[in-house]
């Protein structure tokens, strides 16, 4: 009788941890469509990656290690990395390149709204390992000096559409 | 007297003086276009006004924009337009700035040598996502029993939902995506002496919308009527043949016995007239002359049955 107890009340917990580890897991947001970056990055790939005068440093260094579940926190931080801190230097861009670094953050903010109301449903928490990532990048960026460090990050971009193809379509296959 | 006289003059050339400056000033001299609107339609978007009018002068105009991103983060800074800075016309395609969905400020200003307009701000911003979606324009014909429907090229942007069905009671609906127009696709192979119709509709992800269905086209295909007719056909060429070939083959026969087997020609003494004949009759054996005897026509038949 004890040991029936016993057994149920450890069924239960595993239950009940599983579905707290199944919540976690559970995909939000459930996409991120990317295509508009892509098109736009493809135009100014060659003069962006050419204006980078420091070849030896990355500043998205560390963004293969994220796990599953720190994707969304990590989605989060570097939109918002990119529309606060890279975007907003067009100072000494060309007037093409201006035009599609434009077209990419205004293509951003769509994605921001995509992955607030993960936020909202507590479906997006940041563990340490997330917050410690994130401020790795940010400690690479300041780095260097502002216009660099911008031109750096725009031309990494492909590091981070390609992190997204990996954590939101790869089951599917990208356009 | 001389003193006023000084003044106004002093006055009259001060007034002469001041005049030419006010046309030198390139600010604002020149009015501002108006009545700035959008109008888009299948993701097309074109930014129209008013004309700046100055008689026999060629007025152009400039056209910049800001995204919502600009707006929130980088207030002063305005783009100029891809196609439109600067341009003669009074409308802009503005459809490649516009590459988000998000809100748009656009502006325009005149300007006519080194004169320039203040800058004219649309009234509301644009965002992509209020463009009017038409049902597409669609060919549907057949390629012997497939259906084969061509839809309007659109563009990049833009899905098909078609949808076909057999015009009878209690038929299923089908449904297929056309990812892009312009291409004809076959939809079905379709049954004899059946009714088929179809309807398309436009999605685009980017505004994740909807057109409206187009109106249906219908096609039928022939029934069973002209196999009918073609076993019809055959079989009355089948009789003919029966009849012909033989009829054919006979008088080949008669042609080819009359050409090899020439007719005999009888010779004057066999051949029978009205008036008596002279018989003459030989025996071989017998060495006696012949005797000429003369016949009446009753004993020359018999002589002859």
């Amino acid at each position: 009788m004890k040991m029936q107890v016993v057994s149920l009340c450890l069924l239960g917990t595993m239950l009940f941890l599983c579905s707290v580890h199944a919540r976690s897991l559970k995909r939000c947001p459930p996409s991120m469509d990317m295509n508009p970056v892509k098109e736009s990055f493809q135009e100014i790939k060659g003069a962006i990656q050419a204006n980078d005068t420091f070849k030896n440093v990355t500043i998205l260094s560390n963004l293969h290690s994220i796990k599953p579940v720190d994707v969304c926190c990590m989605t989060r931080e570097l939109l918002e990395f990119y529309m606060k801190r890279v975007f907003k230097h067009r100072e000494e861009l060309s007037l093409q390149i201006s035009r599609e670094v434009s077209s990419i953050s205004n293509s951003f903010l769509p994605l921001q709204r995509t992955v607030q109301p993960c936020k909202k449903q507590s479906l997006c928490p940041c563990s340490e390992e997330a917050i410690s990532a994130t401020r790795t990048i940010i400690n690479n960026y300041d780095q260097l000096e502002v216009r660099s460090a911008a031109i750096k990050s725009l031309g990494e971009l492909d590091v981070f559409i390609a992190w997204i193809d990996k954590n939101y379509h790869s089951e599917t296959s990208t356009a | 007297m001389i003193l006023e006289e000084i003044s106004t003059s002093l006055i009259i050339w001060f007034l002469y003086a001041l005049i030419p400056s006010l046309f030198t000033d390139g600010v604002a001299v020149l009015p501002a276009p108006q009545d700035l609107s959008v109008h888009s339609t299948n993701m097309k978007h074109l930014l129209t006004w008013s004309p700046v009018i100055v008689p026999e002068e060629t007025i152009h105009y400039s056209v910049e924009y800001q995204g919502e991103y600009e707006s929130l983060y980088l207030s002063h800074l305005w783009i100029p337009s891809h196609w439109c800075s600067p341009t003669k016309s009074t409308e802009c395609d503005i459809t490649d700035d516009i590459t988000a969905t998000v809100w748009y400020n656009l502006r325009v200003r005149a300007t006519l040598g080194s004169q320039t307009s203040a800058w004219s701000t649309l009234e509301h911003p644009f965002n992509r996502n209020s463009t009017i979606l038409t049902p597409p324009k669609i060919e549907v014909t057949k390629d012997g029993f497939h259906m084969v429907i061509l839809l309007e090229d659109l563009g990049p942007q833009f899905e098909f939902y078609v949808a076909y069905w057999k015009s009878e009671p209690g038929t299923k609906e089908h449904v297929k995506v056309v990812k892009s127009g312009g291409i004809p696709v076959h939809l079905e192979t379709m049954e004899p002496a059946a009714r088929y119709c179809v309807k398309a509709q436009t999605f685009v992800k980017t505004i994740e919308r909807h057109s409206a269905f187009s109106q249906a086209e219908c096609i039928e295909v022939q029934g069973e009527a002209l196999p009918l007719a073609l076993a019809l056909f055959g079989f009355v060429g089948f009789m003919l043949l029966l009849v012909v070939v033989p009829l054919s083959i006979w008088k080949m026969g008669q042609v080819l016995r009359y050409s090899c087997c020439p007719s005999v020609v009888l010779p004057d003494t066999l051949k029978i007239t009205n008036s008596p004949q002279k018989l003459i009759s030989c025996r071989r054996e017998e060495v006696e002359p012949c005797a000429m005897s003369v016949l009446s026509s009753e004993e020359f038949l018999r002589a002859w049955i």
